[in-house]
């Protein structure tokens, strides 16, 4: 497939604008696990991820012609796969955007061990949506709170509490699993 | 203390980074199915139209077979009559446009013509008029003269119907019209139009 291809970008990006299924199952194989990956990290199941998934496949085939080719193909890509996730999420059930009145969570004694040892899934499947939601777009999307209240029609505000609250809420969650972890090995 | 942090959100974005996962089941297929139902299908049909041409070949061939086979075929009907003794043949020629078979009465002038050698050999009757009339058939069963067979007993001929020719004459014969003036009432009218006398030998 490589020989068929090669390196040119833009030869596969004709090809698909064509609508060639060759060129398509080309561009699948090469990005099925990572935006598998990406929609995971929204949608907590794995069947209904890739349920999201085929949907922005069949988006990114359909409204190939409307990319210009100003940047990245696979950047261009995993917006949509992004947008379909949200839309799930959306769609699903209404989001309720939590503003709690908590303490900051603080526990600077155990900030050394944070670095290296924790599953991220396991952590993001426990935030609610909403903090999942606006967690991924500015932290693994690198979305700004503009672009972010935008594409989640919130306040720019909002967004930023929620961006507060879910950091605090994994720390929380991390150091949770810590405690219980010790104790179990103790 | 913030980039204790940083570093956090920094693993967490890392590993979602690094991570691939492979999906649990074929997704292509469904990717492919739903683009080909979402495909703008073309308005015609196009396994249709090729059962069109076909269909529209096959009858095109067959027709142009068929008129190749018989160009100027002459085809001869034989139709027997009930005594087994008329024989009607009937020349199609196919390239004339124009073909009509003519009435007994025709047939009966043509048989006088050649008296003697046409008796008990099939009538032919065959007339060619303009080019450009179209063909017109008719039926054979309705040019075979109807025969009215009379028990032979009860017939009496003329005294000399073994000279004359079995087919209508034109002439009259002396003979037969005195017979005929002298048994009118005897004479009768067949629905071929040809008279018969009937005479009760058993009577005299």
């Amino acid at each position: 497939m490589k020989l068929l291809f090669g390196n040119k970008k833009e030869d596969l990006l004709s090809r698909l604008k064509k609508q060639d299924a060759a060129a398509q199952k080309f561009f699948y194989d090469q990005n099925v696990k990572k935006f598998l990956s990406v929609s995971k990290s929204y949608v907590s199941d794995l069947y209904q991820a890739e349920d999201c998934l085929i949907r922005a496949f069949c988006k990114i085939f359909q409204h190939i012609e409307s990319f210009r080719g100003d940047g990245n193909l696979e950047g261009w890509a995993r917006r949509i796969v992004v947008n379909e996730c949200l839309n799930f999420i959306k769609s699903r059930k209404t989001v309720f955007y939590l503003d709690e009145i908590n303490q900051p969570f603080m526990d600077e004694s155990n900030e050394e061990e944070l670095v290296f040892d924790f599953n991220a899934q396991e952590l993001l499947d426990q935030l609610p949506d909403a903090y999942k939601m606006v967690f991924n777009l500015y932290v693994l999307e690198g979305y700004s709170h503009q672009e972010i209240a935008d594409t989640l029609q919130i306040s720019i505000a909002m967004s930023k509490t929620q961006l507060f609250r879910a950091k605090e809420r994994l720390r929380k969650i991390y150091f949770q699993q810590q405690k219980t972890l010790k104790n179990e090995h103790y | 203390m913030n980039t204790i942090k940083n570093n956090f959100e920094n693993q967490i974005r890392k590993q979602i980074e690094e991570r691939e996962i492979n999906p649990s089941r074929d997704l292509w297929s469904e990717i492919q199915n739903h683009t080909q139902n979402n495909r703008p299908k073309s308005k015609l049909n196009w396994l249709l139209v090729a059962a069109c041409l076909i269909l529209l070949f096959s009858l095109g061939s067959v027709l142009v077979f068929y008129n190749k086979q018989k160009p100027s075929e002459v085809q001869i009907t034989e139709g027997k009559t009930s005594s087994g003794a008329k024989k009607v043949i009937r020349e199609v020629v196919k390239e004339s446009p124009a073909m009509v078979l003519q009435d007994v009465k025709k047939k009966d002038e043509t048989k006088n013509t050649e008296p003697s050698e046409n008796l008990g050999a099939p009538e032919a009757v065959v007339s060619r008029d303009n080019k450009k009339l179209p063909v017109i058939k008719e039926n054979t069963s309705e040019l075979v003269p109807v025969i009215i067979e009379t028990p032979p007993a009860k017939i009496i001929a003329q005294t000399d119907s073994a000279k004359v020719p079995a087919g209508r004459k034109r002439y009259v014969d002396p003979s037969t019209l005195l017979f005929s003036v002298e048994h009118k009432d005897a004479i009768e009218k067949t629905k071929g139009k040809s008279n018969v006398a009937t005479i009760d030998l058993n009577g005299k």
